[in-house]
C-alpha cells in the first residue's frame, strides 16, 4: 500500500521559485531588465499552454499565438471603440479566445495528427492576415495602441502583475492535470479508441483541453497587450510560434513546469544575447533540433523528475 | 465589375503560376508518400533555392540564370539528403519516441533554423535574380512575361521528368513500392532507407527549383517561403496526400482560384491579401468533407 | 445485475466486403461464451461494432433492454460493456497504476484513494503489483495482456469481451488467466471470449458461437458445435485448427 505522502520537496521547490520571483525586483533595478523578465513570464505561460495541449492531450497545434492575438485584440479594440472598463474587456478577451478554442476543438475532432497541425498553422496565418489587412479597423501593421494597467512608467507593478499571472495560471493548470482530467488527457494522447472503450468521453475531454488551453492563451494575450501597450500583427507570425514551441520542447513538453521554465529562461537568454541579432535564433533553431534528436524529453524535465522523484 | 478580358488575363496568369505551385507541391507529396512525413521546412527549401540561384547568378559571377536553377537543385538535393540521414532516419529506425510529433517538430525546427540562418547571412532585404529573358508573349488580351512562361514551362518539364522517373526507372518503381508498403518492399530486396533518402532529396530539390524559378519574378526574402509552403499544404491536401497527379492538378486549380478569386473582391489591396485566404478556405472544406483529397485513396 | 445483450441482423460492410453479415445472437445471464471462427471470419469486427468503435451498416444491438447502436463507445462502456483488444492497446507512456485508474475514474468513481486501493488489489491478483509505478511501455507482451484484463476489470462491466486473451501468452500464464476468468465469472460477470486457442475455449465456455465469412454458422453446446458439419467444413482450410478442433477436451478424437 502506498500512502499519499506530503509533497515536501515540491512545496519547497515552488516556494523557492515564488520567493525568488518576488525578490528579484530588489536586485534588478533597471526597468529595461524588469520589462525583459515580465516578457519572459509571458513566454513561459504560452509555452506552458503548448505543453498542456500537446504534451498532455497529444494535440499538436500551431494556434496558440493566434489565440494570444485574438484575446489581445479583442480587449484592445473594445477599448478603442467602446468605453468598456478594462476589467470587462479582459474578461471579454479571454472569453473570445475560449470561444475560438471551442470551435477549433470541435473541428479537430475531424482532423487528426499532422492534419491538425496543418489546419492550425493555416488558422494562425489567417488571423494574422486579417488583422494586417483590415487596417482601417485594427490599425494593421502600424500597430494598435492599448491602454496600460497602471498609471505609471515604472515597470515594477507590471513585473509583479506578469509574475503573478504566470504563477496563478501554472498552479491552476497543474491542478487540472493532477485531477482526473490529466489522466484522461493522457489516455486520449496514448490511444483514443482504447480510452473511449474504457469509458472516457473523448470528444468532451478533447474539446475541454482546447478550451482550457485557449483561455490561458487568452489570459497571456490580454495581459501581454495591456502590459506592452501596443499590439501588431507581426507578433502573430509563425516565427513567434516557433519560439514558443521551441521553448516548450527544450524545457520538456511532457512537463508543464519544465516547459514554463524553458519559456522564461530561454526568452531571458535571447534578450540577454540581443547583440547577436538573428544569429541567436540560428543557435536557438540548432539547439531545438539537437534537443529533439538527442534529448527527446527536453533538458529541464529530466532534472525536474530527478529533483521531485515523479513526473508532475 | 470586371470585363471578360480581365478574367481571361487572370485565368492565364493563374494557370502559369499554378504550374509553379504544383512543382513545389509535387515535392511535398513525394516526400509524404515515401517517408510518411509532412515536411514543414518545404517553404524554406524553396527560399534557399531562390537565394542559391540569386547568389550563383549575381555574386559568383555571371552564370546563366538557367544554370542558377540547376545549382539550386543540386544544393537542395544535398541539403535534403543530409537532413534526412541525420534527423529523419531515426524515425524509420524506430529510434525516437512519439515519431509523429517528432517528424513535425524536427522539420519545423529546420525551417526555423534555415530562415534565421539566411536572415543572418543575407539580411532582411529583398533580392531579385536577373531575368531569364526580357519581353513577353501577347495573345489577344493576355500578356505574359517571358520569365513567367519560361518558369512555368520548366516546371512542367521537371514534373513530367519526375513522373517518367517514377514510372519507368527501377529506382522510381522501388520508391513507389516503399510508399505502398515499406515492409513488403524491404523483404523484396529494396533498401527503404535509400529510397527515403532519394525521395527526400528529390522533394527538396523540386522545392528549390520552384524557388529558383520564381526568384526573377518575385524577389526573395528570408520568410518568402512561409506562404508558398502553406499553399503547398493546401494543394497536397486538395489533391490527396501522396498523389503526384493530384498535386499537379491541385496546383493549377489553386493558381486559378487565387487569380480569379481576386476578382471577387473590389478593393485591390484586400483582393491581394485575401488571395491567400481562398486556399485556406478550400483547405478546411476539403479536410472536413473529403479528407482523402480529390485524387487520394480512402484510408 | 443480469446481463442481456441482443444482437439482431447485424451487418458491417467495408466497401464491397461484408465483414459481418446478418449476425444474430444473444448473451443472457452470466454466460461464458466462446466466439470462434477461422481468420477473417469477422470476430473482431463484431466486437468493434458491439462496443462502438465501428458503426454497424445494418441491424440492431441492444444491451440491458436499450438500443445502443447509436451510442458512442464510452456510453456503452458506462452501461457495462467492456472489452480488451486483439493487439494490446495499453496506454504506453502512463504507469501501470494510471492505466487502471482511467476506466474507474471515467465511469464516475470520485474517491481516488479507494480506487487506487482497488487497482492495487487487481494488480496483486494479476501478479503485477511490483510494477504499479512502471511505465506500461516496459511490460512484456504477456504482462500487457494481463494489464488489459485488469483495466477492463476496473471498468467493472457486466459483459466483458476478451479478444484473443491467450495469444502470445506463455502457457503457464494461460492457466492463470483461466483462473482469473473463472473467478470473475463466479462474481456474476458474463464473458464473450474470442480465441484461436481451442483448448481454452472448450475448457472455459458453456456455449460456443462459430463464425465464418461474417456469418454465424453454429451456436450452442461446445460438444454439439464441434461435430457440426458446417463447422468442420469452415475449418477445413485451416488444417491445424481443424486438428485442434478434433482433439480438444477428451483427447479421444472427434465424436462420431
Amino acid at each position: 500500500m502506498k500512502a499519499r505522502h506530503f509533497p515536501v520537496r515540491k512545496i519547497l521547490f515552488f516556494s523557492a521559485i515564488v520567493l525568488l520571483g518576488a525578490l528579484l525586483p530588489l536586485a534588478v533595478s533597471s526597468s529595461y531588465w524588469l520589462h525583459v523578465l515580465a516578457m519572459a513570464y509571458f513566454y513561459g505561460l504560452v509555452a506552458a499552454t503548448w505543453s498542456f495541449l500537446d504534451g498532455y492531450a497529444g494535440q499538436f497545434s500551431f494556434g496558440n499565438i493566434a489565440l494570444v492575438m485574438i484575446a489581445g485584440y479583442t480587449s484592445g479594440l473594445l477599448g478603442e471603440y467602446t468605453g468598456l472598463p478594462l476589467l470587462l474587456r479582459i474578461v471579454a478577451g479571454i472569453a473570445m479566445s475560449g470561444l475560438v478554442g471551442l470551435v477549433i476543438g470541435a473541428l479537430c475532432l475531424r482532423f487528426k495528427g499532422a492534419y491538425l497541425s496543418l489546419f492550425t498553422i493555416a488558422f494562425a496565418e489567417a488571423v494574422r492576415l486579417i488583422i494586417n489587412t483590415e487596417h482601417r479597423f485594427t490599425r494593421g501593421p502600424c500597430g494598435l495602441r492599448v491602454d496600460g494597467f497602471f498609471d505609471t512608467t515604472s515597470q515594477v507593478p507590471y513585473y509583479y502583475l506578469m509574475f503573478g499571472i504566470l504563477v496563478v495560471s501554472i498552479f491552476v493548470m497543474y491542478r487540472m492535470l493532477r485531477s482526473k482530467w490529466g489522466l484522461f488527457f493522457r489516455a486520449i494522447r496514448e490511444d483514443e479508441d482504447a480510452a473511449s472503450a474504457l469509458g472516457v468521453n473523448v470528444v468532451r475531454y478533447k474539446i475541454t483541453a482546447f478550451v482550457v488551453t485557449s483561455m490561458f492563451c487568452g489570459v497571456a494575450g490580454v495581459f501581454y497587450a495591456h502590459f506592452n501597450r501596443m499590439l501588431a500583427p507581426n507578433f502573430g507570425q509563425i516565427t513567434t510560434m516557433g519560439l514558443i514551441i521551441g521553448m516548450a520542447v527544450i524545457g520538456g513538453v511532457e512537463n508543464l513546469v519544465a516547459a514554463a521554465m524553458g519559456g522564461v529562461l530561454l526568452q531571458f537568454g535571447l534578450e540577454g544575447l540581443r547583440d547577436l541579432g538573428a544569429w541567436r535564433l540560428v543557435v536557438f533553431g540548432a539547439l531545438l533540433m539537437i534537443v529533439l534528436r538527442f534529448a527527446r524529453n527536453g533538458l529541464l524535465a529530466p532534472l525536474y523528475r530527478k529533483l521531485m522523484g515523479e513526473e508532475l | 465589375m470586371y470585363g471578360a478580358d480581365y478574367l481571361i488575363a487572370q485565368a492565364a496568369n493563374g494557370l502559369v503560376v499554378g504550374c509553379l505551385y504544383a512543382l513545389m507541391a509535387v515535392g511535398l507529396t513525394l516526400i509524404f508518400s515515401v517517408l510518411k512525413v509532412i515536411n514543414f521546412a518545404h517553404g524554406e527549401f524553396y527560399m534557399v533555392g531562390g537565394y542559391t540561384a540569386y547568389y550563383m547568378v549575381t555574386v559568383l559571377g555571371g552564370l546563366h540564370p538557367l544554370l542558377g536553377i540547376f545549382f539550386a537543385m543540386i544544393v537542395l538535393l544535398g541539403l535534403g539528403s543530409l537532413f534526412e540521414v541525420a534527423f529523419l532516419r531515426p524515425i524509420h529506425l524506430g529510434a525516437v519516441n512519439r515519431p509523429a510529433e517528432y517528424a513535425i517538430l524536427i522539420t519545423f525546427g529546420l525551417s526555423f533554423f534555415l530562415q534565421n540562418l539566411v536572415l543572418s547571412l543575407a539580411g532582411p532585404f529583398p533580392h531579385r535574380s536577373p531575368s531569364f529573358m526580357s519581353g513577353g508573349l501577347t495573345v489577344g488580351p493576355v500578356t505574359i512575361s517571358a520569365d513567367r512562361l519560361i518558369a512555368a514551362g520548366l516546371a512542367l518539364v521537371l514534373m513530367i521528368a519526375l513522373m517518367l522517373f517514377i514510372r519507368a526507372t527501377w529506382t522510381g518503381k522501388a520508391m513507389r513500392a516503399v510508399s505502398q508498403d515499406r515492409d513488403a518492399a524491404a523483404v523484396s530486396g529494396i533498401n527503404p532507407f535509400k529510397m527515403n533518402n532519394i525521395a527526400f532529396g528529390i522533394g527538396a530539390s523540386l522545392a528549390g527549383a520552384s524557388g529558383a524559378l520564381i526568384a526573377p519574378i518575385f524577389a526573395v526574402v528570408p520568410d518568402v517561403g512561409v506562404l508558398p509552403s502553406l499553399r503547398s499544404f493546401v494543394i497536397v491536401v486538395l489533391g490527396g496526400m501522396g498523389s503526384v497527379k493530384g498535386a499537379l492538378i491541385g496546383g493549377v486549380a489553386i493558381g486559378l482560384v487565387e487569380s480569379l478569386g481576386a476578382a471577387l473582391i473590389p478593393d485591390p489591396s484586400r483582393a491581394l491579401a485575401y488571395r491567400e485566404l481562398y486556399g485556406l478556405v478550400i483547405f478546411v472544406l476539403v479536410l472536413l468533407f473529403r479528407p482523402q483529397g480529390l485524387f487520394g485513396e480512402k484510408q | 445485475m443480469d446481463v442481456e445483450l441482443v444482437v439482431q441482423d447485424l451487418e458491417k460492410r467495408f466497401g464491397g466486403v461484408r465483414a459481418v453479415d446478418d449476425l444474430s445472437f444473444a448473451v443472457r445471464g452470466n454466460e461464458l461464451v466462446g466466439l470462434i471462427g477461422p481468420n477473417g471470419s469477422g470476430k473482431t469486427t463484431t466486437i468493434d461494432t458491439i462496443c462502438g468503435l465501428l458503426r454497424p451498416s445494418g441491424g440492431r444491438i441492444s444491451f440491458q433492454g436499450r438500443r445502443v447502436d447509436h451510442l458512442p463507445p464510452y456510453r456503452r462502456a458506462e452501461m457495462g460493456l467492456g472489452r480488451t483488444f486483439q493487439v494490446t492497446r495499453v496506454f504506453r507512456r502512463m504507469s501501470v497504476l494510471q492505466n487502471l485508474m482511467v476506466p474507474a475514474m471515467a465511469t464516475g468513481e470520485t474517491d481516488r484513494s479507494r480506487t487506487e486501493t482497488r487497482a492495487e488489489e487487481i494488480l496483486e491478483m494479476l501478479t503485477l503489483d511490483h510494477l504499479g509505478s512502471e511505465n506500461a511501455d516496459s511490460l512484456s507482451g504477456g504482462q500487457r495482456k494481463l494489464l488489459e484484463l485488469g483495466r477492463v476489470l476496473m471498468l467493472d462491466p457486466d459483459l466483458i469481451f476478451l479478444d484473443e486473451p491467450f495469444a502470445g501468452v506463455h502457457p503457464r500464464l494461460r492457466g492463470q488467466i483461466h483462473s482469473y476468468i473463472r473467478r470473475v465469472h463466479a462474481n456474476g460477470k458474463a464473458f464473450v471470449i474470442v480465441s484461436h486457442d481451442m483448448d481454452s475455449i472448450f475448457e472455459l465456455c458453456q456455449r460456443v458461437i462459430v463464425m465464418n465469412e461474417g456469418r454465424k454458422i453454429a451456436d450452442g453446446d461446445p460438444e454439439a458445435v464441434r461435430s457440426e458439419k458446417a463447422v468442420i467444413d469452415a475449418y477445413l482450410g485451416e488444417a491445424s485448427e481443424r486438428e485442434q478442433l478434433e482433439h480438444v477436451g477428451s483427447g479421444e478424437g472427434p465424436d462420431a
